[in-house]
C-alpha cells in the first residue's frame, strides 16, 4: 500500500502555522499572575540578623 | 527542496521539546490580588504602591519562611516554640522541595509532586491546572478550610487535613491520597500548614501598607543599621545613650507590631492545640436507627427543621436539590469582590484583579443533598459537625439555637433525602399525617 502523503503548499503552511501556534500560545505562555516574589539577598540577609538578634521571648 | 517540508516540521517540533529558554527557579508568587485590593481599598483612584514594597515584602517572607527550594520555619522563641509544636521541620523540607529520592530511598518534593499543579506552589489554588477546576482547588492563604471539626473561624486539627488527604474531597478534583504512607501524609499536612502561615503573614503585610507613608518601610533596616552601630559603641556619653534608647525603642517597636506580634500572636498561636477546639459529637438518639420505632417521627422532625427552624431549604432548597440561593460567593472570592467597583457578575469591572491572579468568579451552588455525594463526608458524625459548626468560607452558617437532637433529626432527614421516593414526601410543607408510613 502505499502511504506516500503529498502535502500541498497550503497544508504545509497551516501545519507550521499551528506548530508555531503550539509555541507561543503554550511554550512560551506566562501566566500574568506568574509575578514571582522578589527580594533582595543583602536585604534578606540583614532581616534575618535583627529578627535573630531579638529576645522575643521577653 | 525535496525534504525541506519534513526537515522544517522536524526541526520545528525539536524546537517544540525543547522549549523557549531556561525554567525559571521555583519561587513563591506574590499575592498581587491582595496588593490590587489594598491599593483599591486606600489610595486614590488609580494609584498604587511604591514599588518598593513588592520587594520588602518579598525579602520580609524571604527571610522568614525561606523559599520553595529552602524553607524556613519562623522560628522566634528561643524556648518551646510554637511553631515547633505545630510543624515538624523535616515534614515540611520533605514536602516543600523538588522531586526526588535522597540515598535511603525516601521521596522528597511530595507537594511538588501530588499538589502543586491544581493548589500551586505558593499555595494560592492557583496552580496550572486550577482555572480548568470547578469548584477551584484550595488557596490556603486565607487560613481557611472547609471539612474540619472545629468551629468557624478556627483552624483545622492535623486530623482535619488528613481526613482531606486520605478521603480526597467527592465531587471535586481532589483525589484521595489512601496510597501514601502515613509518614508522607503528615509531611504534606505540616506543609500545607506552612503554606497557610506564609500566605496570611502576607496578607498581614499587606494589610499594614495602609498604615504607612508612601515609600516609608515597614521596616527601616537603615534604622536598624544605626541602633546596632550605636550598641557598638563603647563608653557612650549620656546623649549617646538618650539617642540609643530612643532608637531601640522605635526599632524593637516596629519588629514586634510587624513581625513579632503578626507571626507569633496573630499567625501561628491559633494552630497551637488546635485539638482542643475540636467540637463533641454527642450519641445519636435510638431514633435516629431506621429500625427504631420512632424514626418516622424522627425524620419527620428533620423534616420540620429543614423548612423552618434550620431554614435550610433557603439555600438548599424545597427539594433539597441546592437550588434555593444561587448567587453567593464564597469567601475566598468575596475577599476581593466586594472591592468598590466589582461587578462579579461584569467580567470588565474584575479585569485588572484576574489580569493580577484572581480566578474568575463563580457562584457557589448550595450542595445537592439528593445526589449523595458530600465532600466533606458522608458519616453521620461528619454531617452532623457540618451543620453544628457551618462550613468555614461559605454562606453555611453554624446553628448555635438548635439542640444535638435536633441537628440529629437533620442529619437523619439530610441522608434520606437521596431516598425521597421511598418516603413520599411532598413537595413542600410540615404535615406529619402527608407522610405515607
Amino acid at each position: 500500500m502505499n502511504l506516500k502523503f503529498y502535502p500541498s503548499i497550503v497544508t504545509k503552511g497551516l501545519v507550521l502555522l499551528w506548530i508555531a501556534g503550539l509555541i507561543f500560545s503554550g511554550g512560551c505562555y506566562r501566566h500574568p499572575s506568574a509575578q514571582s516574589l522578589e527580594y533582595e539577598a543583602n536585604a534578606v540577609q540583614a532581616l534575618r540578623i535583627e529578627i535573630n538578634s531579638i529576645n522575643w521571648d521577653e | 527542496m525535496k525534504h525541506v517540508f519534513p526537515k522544517l516540521v522536524f526541526s520545528t517540533v525539536m524546537v517544540l521539546l525543547v522549549g523557549c529558554g531556561r525554567s525559571p527557579e521555583v519561587a513563591y508568587k506574590l499575592n498581587s490580588v491582595e496588593l490590587l485590593k489594598q491599593e483599591k481599598l486606600f489610595l486614590d483612584n488609580g494609584d498604587h504602591f511604591d514599588d518598593s514594597y513588592k520587594r520588602e515584602i518579598g525579602s520580609i517572607l524571604t527571610a522568614v519562611f525561606g523559599t520553595p527550594n529552602d524553607p524556613l520555619l519562623p522560628v522566634l522563641l528561643k524556648d518551646d516554640d510554637p511553631v515547633l509544636r505545630v510543624i515538624n521541620s523535616q515534614h515540611v523540607a520533605r514536602s516543600a522541595g523538588p522531586v526526588n529520592r535522597d540515598y535511603t530511598q525516601v521521596r522528597n518534593g511530595l507537594y511538588r509532586q501530588h499538589c502543586a499543579h491544581c493548589h500551586g506552589i505558593t499555595g494560592d489554588g492557583h496552580g496550572p491546572t486550577a482555572p480548568f477546576l470547578n469548584p477551584y482547588p484550595r488557596d490556603f492563604r486565607m487560613a481557611k478550610f472547609k471539612y474540619k471539626a472545629t468551629p468557624l473561624r478556627s483552624v483545622p486539627t492535623d486530623h482535619d487535613l488528613t481526613d482531606v488527604l486520605i478521603n480526597g474531597v467527592p465531587g471535586t478534583a481532589m483525589p484521595s491520597f489512601r496510597t501514601m504512607d502515613g509518614d508522607q501524609i503528615a509531611a504534606l499536612v505540616d506543609y500545607v500548614k506552612f503554606l497557610t502561615m506564609r500566605g496570611q503573614y502576607e496578607r498581614f503585610l499587606m494589610a499594614e501598607l495602609s498604615n504607612l507613608d508612601q515609600g516609608e518601610p515597614l521596616i527601616d533596616l537603615a534604622l536598624a543599621k544605626q541602633y546596632r552601630v550605636m550598641l557598638e559603641v563603647r563608653e557612650p556619653t549620656q546623649q549617646q545613650q538618650q539617642q540609643l534608647g530612643q532608637l531601640e525603642e522605635k526599632h524593637l517597636d516596629t519588629m514586634w507590631s510587624v513581625v513579632g506580634a503578626r507571626l507569633i500572636e496573630d499567625v501561628i498561636a491559633r494552630w497551637v492545640d488546635a485539638d482542643k477546639n475540636r467540637t463533641a459529637v454527642p450519641s445519636a438518639p435510638n431514633a435516629y436507627s431506621r429500625d427504631d420505632r420512632d424514626h418516622q417521627d424522627f425524620l419527620e422532625k428533620g423534616r420540620r427543621l429543614f423548612y423552618e427552624k434550620g431554614n435550610c431549604a433557603q439555600c438548599h432548597g424545597d427539594t433539597g436539590v441546592g437550588n434555593g440561593q444561587l448567587e453567593n460567593f464564597d469567601d475566598w472570592t468575596n475577599d476581593w469582590i466586594k472591592t468598590p467597583g466589582v461587578n462579579p457578575f461584569y467580567p470588565n469591572s474584575y479585569r485588572e484583579f484576574t489580569d493580577a491572579g484572581a480566578l474568575a468568579p463563580r457562584p457557589i451552588k448550595p450542595r445537592n443533598l439528593t445526589e449523595a455525594v458530600y465532600r466533606g463526608g458522608g458519616q453521620p458524625e461528619e454531617i452532623y459537625l457540618r451543620i453544628a459548626n457551618g462550613i468555614e468560607g461559605t454562606p453555611m452558617p453554624a446553628a448555635p439555637a438548635l439542640s444535638s437532637d435536633e441537628i440529629w433529626a437533620l442529619v437523619a432527614y439530610v441522608k434520606a433525602l437521596p431516598y425521597s421516593r421511598t418516603y413520599h414526601w411532598p413537595a413542600k410543607g410540615v404535615n406529619a399525617n402527608q407522610i405515607a408510613r
